[in-house]
């Protein structure tokens, strides 16, 4: 068994592109692009995050909407979330997660969304999960 | 040239490790955002050589590097309209997992298909 001990890891060719083999062993995939660039786990109650990756604060824009804004910013405004919760407290009404689109909610540093009931209401006392990749400055 | 590492543990300065298998199995194999309304486009993607329209809200993902099988982890989320959404109108789920492709859906409140402004598609898994 073999340990590399280092505090960074940088690509030789190209400093932002490490490749790892696939799992199957037919394939290699960048490590950088396939590696979480910023998760969180939120909590609207109080509000604030229970636990985070590479988000420096959260900003409570109305019932139900919220800003995270990244310690690290992506490099355009276009990367992918995915986010899942539960709603405290009967757990029985679905959740919908609304991402805005337009350039002054979603930015580079910060993304902005809003949690909603499965009847259209607003929705508070959340859960929210969130899973966020995508391409770092 | 370039340099190749083979090892089974990343340990940092501050001594905390990892084995390499969770920098490999946890890393996301594939993701992408793309706008679902029009002739359909990507935004920004990895491991996704193409997006398919198949109809009103239902897309295919094709992957450029395959899946190693079906069995891998999907999450799907979308947004209906560019800014100030004002009601929660649509659903989002994915289906037919192949090792080269997935669908991903989305419906408003008939269940009838509806088109989307931005899809989020985030892939965990083996890749092949």
């Amino acid at each position: 068994m073999s340990t590399i001990i280092a505090d960074n890891l940088t690509g030789k060719t190209s400093a932002g592109d490490i490749t790892v083999t696939s799992e199957g062993g037919a394939a290699t995939q960048s490590l950088q692009q396939g590696l979480a660039k910023a998760w969180f786990k939120f909590d609207q109650t109080v509000p604030s995050n229970y636990s985070s990756f590479n988000v420096s604060s959260v900003s409570d824009d109305a019932i139900g909407v919220y800003t995270q804004n990244w310690t690290n910013s992506f490099s355009d405004v276009h990367y992918p979330m995915g986010m899942v919760g539960d709603s405290y407290p009967n757990h029985s009404h679905p959740a919908c997660y609304i991402f805005y689109n337009d350039s002054s909610s979603q930015t580079a540093s910060s993304c902005k969304y809003d949690s909603r009931g499965g009847t259209n209401g607003t929705a508070y006392d959340q859960t929210n999960l969130c899973n966020v990749h995508g391409d770092l400055a | 040239m370039a340099g190749k590492i083979i090892a089974d543990t990343l340990e940092s300065g501050a001594g905390a490790d990892i084995a390499t298998n969770y920098v490999v199995f946890g890393s996301a194999k594939s993701w992408g955002n793309f706008n679902g309304q029009g002739t359909v486009a990507t935004n920004e993607t990895f491991n996704v050589s193409s997006i398919t329209d198949l109809g009103t809200g239902n897309y295919q993902v094709n992957f450029a590097n395959a899946l190693l099988n079906g069995n891998y982890s999907a999450n799907v989320t979308g947004a209906y309209t560019d800014s100030g959404l004002t009601s929660c109108s649509s659903t989002t789920t994915c289906r037919s997992h192949t090792t080269t492709s997935m669908r991903a859906t989305s419906a408003g409140t008939s269940n009838s298909g509806v088109d989307m402004v931005r899809m989020c598609v985030l892939i965990h898994g083996e890749l092949a």
